[in-house]
């Protein structure tokens, strides 16, 4: 049982809190705390909820740019530690307080600065959501360039901070650091900094992007943005193996005459485990084109040529279109048959996907629990891979030895030269195991902007498990996995 | 009338508003729990229903949305976080039940259910804001919520205010005392007598309602009483979880209209239908013994039946009133009520339809629902006006085709066929926006000329 937070200090705090925003946004009720606690993940509890002492005293909303810096100052004046939270949506413990002290969450901050459509910018507050954007923009025949599948419960600026690097629209115009012209960071003391794309001073967007708010606080977010077309058009074939799969799928993403709007290659199973009418074969590539009448016409022609080559079997036209409805949901729907599914996402290179797919079936293969695969086309010539295990925490043996398993495939992807793709708290380790460098190089970011440690901690350059602990808890699951 | 012609706007689909629905045929139907209580348990945390949540959108807090509700009470459960009998009301009351979450739920909880089960177990538990305690003693010993003495329900027709109503109120009196003294068979009753069924607030409060409704349904030429007993039928007490005293009356109001054999009942007020809809229906497995009707479907079916035209008085056809329709959550997403009162505005000449961008199955609520109003006054202001902002910028045309040309604009108006509703919404207007008018649609049909079409 959690125990009430009432020292003298705590009220102090609260007094300065209120003070700054208003008493309305601020609060340390216990229930609230508990509800802002964790992500938002299907994943149970256990995975996003760390030991009481790390529970924050308190929960603060801002309302802009100003409260948010006159916030995070009063913080670094009590020595309080803080979690950045946004919409919380990251799976990965990525909004989860660690230390104790002061959740921010900046989902108040929500709104459109403005929209210049000749310059065809949009300057917004971060916590605004990807959803009232896109509504927003919509009205005026405008659109963002890439937001994630997860549009609509996330925000922008998890998007910006988790590195926002697979998605809609990402193979098209490019990922989300493509997209931002400029973000206004407040820093752990307080300073608001205006980054912009051309910076060189102690921080530059690369750093900000994908930092996990341990540098700050994305305050606001300027970015480039596209109209909408006039066509829609999708693609969808069906084929034996994985590598013809991959085939039509990688030449869909490498043609340089027209890019994917949206691109995936899903398993049978995948589409199986939350759909009554499904394409036969073992593997679907599905591909989404926007833009004008023309264009998408020539890239449906030439994926029928190219499908033809990998042996495709077409699928038909409601099942695509239905899909596309359904583009959000469609990770979420595994939860119809099952409360707690398990999964990893990886970032992998569009060269080693079949590599990728080959080791994951061996190890299924041998461990048949429900599982899934389903892929997303990224940047850098990479894509997001996401491993499903229908579990529940309730049958503990088989959960932990899924998760020995997604443990397995992500070390020998960090060994190939692949990585995880959202770290948030709980995946921090694999940072340190495989990717050092990057863990010094943020570090040195950190001890120069946040000395103390204080603001979303345990994020890339430090790692809330250790490393011996979570080894035997891997090795100890799989085998006793195996052994029943 | 103000008409802004924005460009046409080309998109890639339905206005986002209407992305939220996960309505694909092809989706395995979701593992269920039969306890509905325990039913939050399968929350998959996505989030959908944050953002359609309206109270979440005013206060910002995560516990004020189904998921975040969710979220505590499974902690609850667990024992993770202490019982808290002051800070538990909140949790479990400040919710409209309006529904826009069980829409767009992708695993298809019955969000309304699970948070009116838990809101019955904490008036079984004690915890219960003292507010709706003052609600129920008045219900328990007055049958209104209002703690006016039961013999004043017909004051609205008494004193010749309304004429009309008076005339079917006397009509009901002899009515029953024809059935009670063995004159009249409930059986043969015509057909053609229809009951309206006044609700508490249109009898206490809104007179201007009732008398609206009488008007209406006399000018139309229906045949119609007003029932001369009616009590409260027990919906704040049902959206409250104060479940034992509404079934009393319940039971009394079925009785009621089963011995006056009257075949269907009409309803000005959608709290009443919706509750006659849903829970009397339940009750009584659906087999409830009469037709239910509320008055934006009954019009326009008796209207076509006997051939009726209506034209609004004040203005033209070519000038006409722009009003925005404000689907209220009883008549909507408790009763699927979305086509009939638009078939409705679009049968009156001199009226002209325009839709705001949230509307039928996502449509935002008032703010008034499930007891907020009552409780939590502010919350519900401040969500009423962030509907009426919806009105400036409302579309002539919003379909779910891929291509879509739309026409800004402002209405005039804005209309709902929800006493509480438009109570609501008036409330905030008077406050934030004195030169919106806000009517129920009864108002705008009492200034028609109804007659029989050339």
């Amino acid at each position: 049982m959690r125990k009430e937070h009432s020292s003298e200090k705590s009220d102090k705090i609260t007094a300065a809190l209120i003070e700054v925003v208003s008493p309305a946004h601020v609060t340390t009720d216990s229930y609230e705390i508990e509800a802002t606690t964790g992500d938002l993940s299907i994943l149970p509890k256990y995975h996003y909820k760390f030991k009481e002492e790390h529970i924050a005293t308190h929960v603060v909303r801002p309302k802009d740019t100003e409260q948010l810096a006159k916030v995070m100052e009063l913080c670094k004046t009590y020595f309080q530690n803080v979690t950045i939270r946004a919409a919380g949506t990251s799976c990965y413990s990525a909004s989860t307080p660690t230390k104790g002290g002061v959740v921010i969450d900046v989902r108040r901050m929500n709104q459109i600065h403005e929209i210049d459509e000749e310059k065809m910018i949009v300057k917004c507050d971060a916590g605004i959501s990807w959803i009232k954007l896109i509504e927003a923009l919509r009205a005026k025949g405008l659109a963002p360039k890439c937001y994630p599948t997860s549009y609509k419960s996330s925000c922008l600026s998890g998007f910006v901070a988790t590195s926002g690097k697979a998605g809609i629209g990402v193979v098209k115009y490019g990922s989300m650091i493509d997209t931002l012209i400029a973000v206004k960071l407040v820093k752990p003391d307080g300073t608001v900094l205006r980054i912009t794309k051309t910076s060189s001073g102690e921080l530059t967007i690369e750093n900000v992007v994908g930092s996990f708010g341990i540098l700050g606080a994305v305050a606001e977010v300027e970015m480039s943005i596209t109209t909408l077309k006039t066509s829609m058009e999708f693609a969808g074939y069906g084929f034996n193996t994985m590598e013809e799969a991959t085939a039509l799928y990688r030449a869909i993403k490498d043609n340089s005459v027209e890019k994917p709007f949206f691109l995936s290659l899903s398993d049978k199973k995948f589409e199986g485990l939350s759909h009554v009418t499904i394409p036969t074969r073992n593997f679907f590539v599905y591909a989404v084109f926007y833009d004008n009448p023309e264009k998408t016409g020539k890239a449906i022609s030439y994926i029928a040529e190219k499908a033809k080559e990998s042996n495709g079997l077409a699928i038909d036209q409601w099942y695509l279109e239905e899909k596309w409805r359904d583009i959000a949901e469609t990770e979420l729907n595994l939860g119809r048959l099952c409360n707690n599914p398990i999964f990893q996402e990886y970032w992998v290179s569009d060269e080693r996907i079949t590599q990728f797919y080959k080791r994951y079936a061996t190890m299924v293969k041998t461990d048949k629990y429900r599982n899934a695969f389903y892929m997303i086309a990224g940047a850098e010539g990479k894509s997001r891979i996401k491993l499903f295990g229908l579990s529940d925490i309730e049958n503990s043996l088989e959960f932990f030895g899924i998760k020995a398993n997604f443990n397995l495939m992500a070390q020998k992807s960090y060994k190939s030269g692949d990585e995880i793709y959202t770290i948030g708290v709980v995946n921090t380790f694999y940072q340190h195991l495989f990717n050092m460098a990057r863990v010094k190089y943020m570090q040195k970011l950190k001890d120069s902007v946040d000395p103390d440690d204080r603001v979303n901690s345990y994020r890339i350059i430090k790692t809330k498990m250790r490393l011996w602990r979570v080894k035997l808890l891997f090795l100890v699951a799989k085998m006793l996995y195996r052994w029943t | 009338m103000t008409e802004k012609k924005s460009k046409d706007v080309v998109t890639t689909g339905p206005s986002a508003a209407f992305l939220f629905l996960p309505n694909q045929k092809n989706l395995i139907a979701p593992i269920t729990t039969e306890d509905i209580t325990q039913d939050y348990l399968r929350c998959v945390n996505c989030g959908y229903c944050r953002d359609v949540c309206r109270v979440y959108n005013t206060t910002f807090s995560e516990k004020d949305y189904a998921g975040g509700r969710n979220r505590i009470l499974k902690s609850l459960v667990k024992k993770e976080i202490p019982f808290n009998r002051e800070t538990i009301v909140d949790s479990v009351f400040k919710c409209m039940l309006c529904g826009a979450c069980r829409e767009v739920c992708p695993i298809g909880i019955n969000t309304i259910n699970v948070f009116r089960s838990f809101r019955v177990r904490a008036v079984n538990a004690g915890v219960m804001p003292e507010k709706l305690k003052n609600l129920r003693d008045s219900i328990v010993d007055y049958a209104n919520p209002f703690l006016e003495d039961g013999t004043n329900r017909y004051n609205w027709c008494k004193g010749h205010s309304c004429n009309e109503g008076l005339a079917a109120y006397e009509k009901g009196r002899e009515l029953y005392h024809k059935i009670e003294s063995g004159e009249l068979k409930p059986e043969d009753v015509s057909e053609n007598l229809v009951g309206y069924f006044v609700g508490c607030t249109s009898a206490f409060r809104n007179n201007e309602l009732v008398s609206a409704t009488c008007r209406v349904l006399d000018a139309m030429g229906v045949d119609f009483i007003v029932f001369p007993e009616e009590k409260c039928c027990g919906s704040v007490l049902f959206r409250t979880g104060v479940d034992n005293v509404a079934n009393e009356l319940m039971k009394y109001n079925i009785s009621m209209v089963k011995k006056a054999g009257i075949k269907e009942v009409i309803f000005s007020c959608a709290g009443c239908f919706s509750t006659f809809s849903n829970e009397y229906m339940e009750y009584t497995n659906n087999k409830l013994g009469f037709k239910l009707s509320h008055v934006v479907q009954f019009v326009p079916r008796y209207a076509k039946e006997h051939n009726l035209s209506i034209k609004y008085k004040l203005r033209s056809k070519e000038d006409p009133l722009i009003i925005t329709y404000h689907d209220p959550c009883h008549l909507a997403r408790y009763c699927d009520v979305y086509d009939e009162p638009r078939e409705l505005i679009s049968m009156i000449e001199g009226i002209k339809l325009s839709e705001m961008q949230y509307n039928k199955k996502m449509s935002h609520c008032c703010g008034a629902g499930g007891g907020v109003r009552a409780l939590y006054g502010d919350v519900a202001t401040d969500i009423a006006d962030s509907r009426l902002d919806e009105t400036v910028t409302c579309w002539d045309e919003i379909n779910e085709e891929r291509l879509l040309e739309a026409v800004e604009t402002k209405a005039d108006s804005l209309v709902s066929a929800c006493v509480f509703c438009k109570n609501n919404l008036s409330n905030a207007a008077d406050k934030y926006k004195p030169d919106l008018p806000v009517q129920d649609i009864l108002q705008i049909l009492e200034n028609c000329e109804i007659r029989k079409k050339e």
